[in-house]
């Protein structure tokens, strides 16, 4: 499966907000275990895309992601720039 | 510790600079109800929290809130970036660019620097998550505000994401203030034991 | 559900193993039950001069595109915002 680079960084970004969401829902309801496994499972899939993204695109953290030669961690574009988002369709606002 | 993920919480793509509103929008960067002022708050107060449930809640929103942080940052900067000295001009934000020209500083939207007056943390487990739940709905007026005065769907929808989440995070905190309540509850119900000097 | 009361035990180490109890396909809007409630209804022992939100119970998540879209992928938590008009002065209330 060959994403482009911005419908692979929107499932991931995706995947790791559900995440987010269930991780703050967890804090508060740890003994609710329908989301623990919706946590695991979102994980599992998050792991996924982002080393799929690595490997095609470059590391996402400079911590633990292997990275090519030269140091491709401090490649443009930053997450701050115009260039390094998707576009997100939505409801009309 | 933390780790950065090269990746922002919600993507922010300005196509049209627009000082006007960043002018406004860099309230939630420096502002008293802002995302540093949320972040600093939760931050400092968890090492004095109680009970698990809360301390992971104020630590998982206060790291929330810098992500959040950085989009605010991110949509400043867009929307100063591509913009002219006249455009800068009429929107009343060439005092912030003569001392900072499109960077990003930690202001309120009338150029007031960001102050630790802005947050509090008292201790009591009770008064801090109180003042969580106030901040979140601080935050969210704030947003809705913002949302009023923008008319680019690009600068909306991230906004609109911000108010989100501090919707949500008014629940959480409403969540982990009852289980202090109950935790604090149940403790009075045991019997007074012998103090350490008495044994 | 009732609030589960906080502790201040350390937890025992054990293994770290994922709960994982089945392999199910990725379990966006799954209903738990069909007639499921996603908070609590009923708060009991309430106190003077004390805040009580209600718990929130999981019922069904929305997708994740659906959900970052939203801000939340719990559709009980979904509120959006309609601006004010920005071309109509606001009307007067009664105070």
């Amino acid at each position: 499966m060959n994403m482009s680079r911005d419908e692979l960084l929107k499932h991931l970004t995706a995947i790791d907000f559900m995440l987010v969401d269930l991780q703050l829902y967890l804090d508060t309801h740890p003994c609710d275990q329908d989301a623990l496994m919706r946590y695991n499972a979102a994980a599992m899939q998050s792991k996924m895309l982002k080393e799929q993204y690595e490997r095609l695109y470059g590391p996402l953290t400079s911590f633990r992601s292997p990275s090519c030669y030269p140091w491709q961690w401090i490649n443009n574009p930053w997450p701050w720039n115009y260039e390094f988002n998707f576009e997100l369709a939505g409801e009309e606002c | 510790m933390w780790v950065y993920e090269k990746k922002l919480e919600f993507p922010v793509k300005i196509k049209n600079p627009n000082p006007r509103m960043a002018k406004v929008i860099i309230t939630q960067y420096g502002g008293p109800d802002g995302e540093l002022a949320a972040s600093l708050r939760y931050l400092s107060q968890r090492f004095s929290m109680i009970t698990p449930e809360a301390k992971g809640i104020l630590n998982d929103i206060g790291t929330e809130e810098l992500a959040h942080l950085e989009m605010i940052g991110s949509m400043v900067h867009q929307l100063v970036k591509g913009a002219s000295i006249e455009e800068i001009k009429a929107a009343g934000l060439d005092a912030y660019y003569a001392d900072h020209d499109r960077a990003v500083y930690p202001v309120n939207a009338s150029g007031v620097p960001f102050t630790a007056a802005y947050i509090q943390s008292k201790g009591d487990p009770i008064t801090d998550l109180q003042e969580d739940m106030a901040a979140e709905q601080k935050a969210r007026s704030t947003y809705e505000y913002l949302i009023s005065l923008a008319d680019d769907p690009d600068v909306i929808q991230p906004l609109r994401f911000l108010r989100e989440r501090e919707v949500v995070h008014f629940q959480r905190f409403g969540e982990a203030l009852r289980i202090v309540q109950d935790y604090l509850d149940s403790k009075k119900v045991f019997p007074i034991k012998k103090p350490e000097c008495m044994k | 559900m009732i609030s589960r009361r906080g502790s201040e035990k350390q937890l025992p180490e054990k293994e770290y193993m994922p709960y994982m109890p089945e392999m199910q396909p990725m379990p966006w809007r799954q209903g738990c039950l069909p007639n499921c409630i996603p908070q609590e209804t009923v708060l009991t022992n309430v106190k003077l001069a004390t805040a009580y939100v209600p718990f929130q119970k999981l019922c069904s998540t929305l997708s994740p595109v659906e959900g970052l879209i939203k801000g939340t992928i719990f559709p009980e938590l979904v509120s959006p915002y309609v601006g004010e008009n920005k071309k109509c002065r606001p009307a007067e209330y009664d105070e």
